[in-house]
């Protein structure tokens, strides 16, 4: 189990990063959404003992993770939103090392597991080549394959599919539902429709502030009988969302009553319930 | 015009730098306090005359000075957009390639140049300060001045920041431009003390002298053929930057041979088991003081570092084993020809050790790892010292090759005590400190400028005649030659202290390293 109580983080230059976030998760995946700049970055490098909060508490299991927290490394894998390698390092290298500052030390047990992940990923065919000459979707596969040495039990990952083609991505959320079954773990994004099938439970944050967690039907079902289309601008209600479809505006609007003459009723989505969590006009 | 505006961009850039500044405030100070401090006044200034031919003296020997100064502004104008990763935006725009090199080339020097104007306006301020030494103090006339600036300084340092665009184009890096400006001192010095003809004299010393016997020729060849130079080297730079890919440089691995395809469950199984003990901190230690070994002996920059300070060892022994000099003699003449590779050695490659990870961007994989921070802090140092042993090695090794070669004993062991082991130790103190101030500094530039801080307080302290080793880190009595060469009694007490000193940074870096603030910056 996983929990944050009132966790605060404020950088130097004084910008507050996260204000008063509480959380708490099980074994599972937890989505966490929300706009460029929310803060989803700096939870989770709390989370993965890369940042120190400014104050709050985050406890894994028995850790209390600002006083132990080279003891919860020791259950964590962390894949950064961007991260480079090594130059001229190949797979199996990169791997290998990274192994050993995981507390792998016996040699053939790293070379089964460095394997066993590079397999799990779709890397062993090109475990020699250098890192560095991958692609971006293959270094996304070994990152998430570095995340997962050992036996994480709280996995944190950010923006994974940045990048990603939809068959990459999918690939992606198979690996993590799988390891998911032991482990908490947490998946950062503001792909809407990466959390949609894939999560638990999620959560939206933006300004630093947790302003929603619950079920992805959660997040959506309350807007029931409250959201609109129309092709004209409306009159009244909130504007979630508009698009240019065609050379024609299309609205979605969250009203009482039809907002447009030719509104129609809408069946919400989850990037509904989103937006109107950002904008404060969800009922949670 | 765009070229001009884009100069005038990068220009600014470097204006606004901390680089700029520094070096600024630095030449400043050095001229002034030449000029009015007695104890300041480097040798190679001294006995300069006054008045016009000091102004002329003092211009020519600061243009060498500036060589790291337009390596620094010129390497990191011509390797920015690279560095950044901006150079694929920048090649998508209609901007033509060499008017985009030549407008970075004209702002970073006019940086420098701009720089240099510390230089006369500081031999001006000098001579309002009272107590200045009467040489620096005499008038001289702005003709003086206008010469030595337009004439022999200004070309001067065009040739200079041509030849490291050059080398900046050429290796794509800002370490080739380092190892050039090294380079190029010591071939400059072993050719002026070789006497090359005035024409030849890339800098003008030789036809500034001429011009004081009133002959204007030689200078005037002497300028037209170096600034021609110049053109050929920004010329060669434009060529080499034209063949350049615009793209991704090299092939990258393709995902249509790595196919996604859905996990096999047993895969996701894992029969590993992490430990976290001694044995594992060990195995830690080891498996990254061989990365930062391997990286740092990888590194064309050190490779040629070596290579030229071979080539120094070797030219410098060769004469004096064919004399027949004795080893203890031969030693002492390797000790002085391998001075300066060592300290560059350590200045750049302690800053490239302890950012690796973060240049890489790998710092925030690394630090979610449980591995202690000490260790990764030990195998930076361990590193370093593995590194310097091995330079000891290279050239140590040279002497009894040559020794062989005159048909002498290789005297392996003596080269083993009384070079390689003391070296190393000599040169780990002082890239123990190095290291220390890296990882007391925001960045890599700024703990490569403290170090040279520490280096010219050093050199400030000796030239006050304040010279006893216990006032200079890494100093003993009869350095740098060790104490069994020069016999000295007190040198292993020395030595002793300033090697406990030196534990004691480590173990200040790696406490400061166990706070959940430095590990969690």
């Amino acid at each position: 189990m996983l929990v944050l109580e009132n966790v605060a983080l404020t950088y130097a230059d004084g910008t507050e990063a996260l204000r008063g976030v509480d959380l708490s998760l099980r074994r599972g995946i937890f989505g966490l959404l929300g706009p460029n700049g929310a803060g989803k970055s700096s939870l989770m490098q709390l989370l993965a003992t890369v940042r120190r909060p400014s104050c709050g508490a985050i406890i894994f299991e028995d850790i209390n993770l600002l006083a132990e927290p080279r003891r919860l490394r020791r259950l964590l894998g962390y894949l950064p939103q961007d991260f480079g390698v090594y130059p001229n390092a190949s797979a199996t290298s990169l791997l290998d090392q990274l192994a050993v500052l995981k507390g792998i030390a016996g040699k053939n047990e790293r070379g089964a597991e460095v394997e066993r992940l590079l397999r799990l990923v779709n890397l062993w065919d090109v475990r020699a080549r250098a890192v560095a000459t991958f692609s971006g979707g293959m270094r996304q596969r070994f990152g998430v394959a570095q995340a997962l040495i050992g036996r994480p039990r709280l996995i944190i990952v950010d923006e994974p599919t940045a990048g990603l083609d939809p068959e990459e991505r999918n690939r992606l959320y198979d690996v993590l539902a799988l390891v998911a079954e032991d482990a908490v773990v947490i998946v950062s994004t503001h792909i809407i429709e990466d959390v949609a099938s894939l999560c638990d439970r999620l959560g939206v944050l933006a300004g630093g502030r947790l302003l929603f967690t619950g079920t992805p039907a959660e997040l959506a079902a309350p807007l029931r009988g409250r959201l609109w289309t129309s092709d004209e601008e409306p009159s009244s209600g909130l504007v979630l969302s508009s698009r240019l479809i065609g050379r024609r505006r299309r609205f979605r609007v969250l009203a009482g009553a039809a907002p447009a003459a030719d509104a129609r009723p809408a069946e919400p989505t989850l990037e509904d319930g989103y937006l109107a969590v950002l904008k404060g006009a969800h009922p949670c | 015009m765009l070229t001009a505006r884009l100069a005038g961009s990068e220009l600014g850039q470097q204006l606004r730098g901390p680089v700029f500044r520094i070096v600024a405030f630095v030449s400043l100070l050095m001229v002034v306090g030449a000029a009015a401090i007695d104890a300041l006044r480097i040798d190679v200034v001294s006995g300069l005359g006054s008045g016009p031919e000091l102004v002329v003296r003092v211009h020519l020997v600061w243009t060498l000075f500036y060589l790291f100064t337009a390596a620094s502004f010129v390497g990191e104008a011509a390797t920015r957009d690279e560095q950044t990763g901006f150079a694929p935006l920048v090649r998508a725009t209609p901007a033509s390639r060499p008017a985009y090199l030549l407008a970075r080339f004209g702002g970073a020097a006019a940086a420098v140049l701009l720089c240099f104007l510390t230089v006369p306006l500081g031999l001006l301020a000098a001579r309002l300060l009272p107590g200045a030494d009467p040489a620096w103090a005499a008038p001289a006339p702005l003709s003086a001045y206008l010469l030595a600036l337009f004439a022999l300084a200004v070309p001067n340092l065009l040739l200079a920041c041509a030849l490291f665009l050059a080398l900046a184009t050429a290796t794509r890096s800002m370490a080739g431009c380092l190892v050039g400006a090294v380079a190029l001192l010591g071939l400059y010095g072993a050719g002026v003390g070789g006497g090359v003809p005035s024409l030849f004299e890339p800098f003008g010393f030789v036809a500034a002298e001429a011009l004081r016997a009133g002959a204007a020729a030689p200078l005037i060849a002497n300028r037209a053929l170096w600034l021609g130079a110049a053109l050929l080297l920004v010329g060669g730079a434009l060529w080499l930057d034209a063949r350049a890919p615009r793209g991704v440089v090299g092939r990258r691995a393709n995902e249509r041979a790595c196919p996604v395809t859905a996990p096999p469950r047993a895969v996701v199984e894992t029969r590993a088991r992490p430990r976290h003990d001694a044995r594992a901190a060990l195995l830690q230690l080891l498996v990254r003081t061989r990365h930062h070994v391997r990286e740092t002996v990888k590194a064309p920059t050190f490779r040629i570092l070596l290579l030229l300070g071979l080539g120094s060892c070797l030219a410098n022994l060769w004469p004096e084993v064919r004399r027949g000099a004795a080893v203890r003699d031969l030693v002492a003449t390797l000790i002085g020809s391998f001075a300066l590779v060592p300290v560059v050695v350590i200045l750049f490659f302690t800053g490239e050790i302890h950012w690796s990870d973060r240049v890489h961007r790998m710092d925030r994989i690394v630090g979610a790892a449980p591995v202690a921070r000490p260790v990764l802090l030990l195998a930076e140092v361990a590193a370093l010292g593995a590194v310097l042993l091995l330079l000891a090695l290279a050239t140590g090794v040279a002497l009894p090759m040559l020794l062989v070669a005159a048909g002498r004993p290789p005297d392996l062991a003596a080269v083993l005590e009384s070079y390689v082991l003391p070296k190393t130790y000599d040169w780990l103190l002082l890239g123990v400190l190095a290291w220390f101030l890296q990882t007391l500094s925001p960045s890599k530039f700024a703990g490569w400028g403290y170090f040279v801080l520490f280096l010219i307080a050093n050199l400030a302290l000796d030239q006050a005649g304040l010279t006893d080793p216990a006032l200079h880190y890494g100093r003993y009595p009869g350095a740098p030659v060790p104490p069994v060469l020069s016999g000295n009694a007190d040198a292993q007490a020395y030595r002793g202290w300033w090697g406990g000193l030196a534990l004691l940074l480590i173990f200040a870096a790696s406490a400061k390293a166990r706070t959940p603030e430095a590990r969690a910056g």
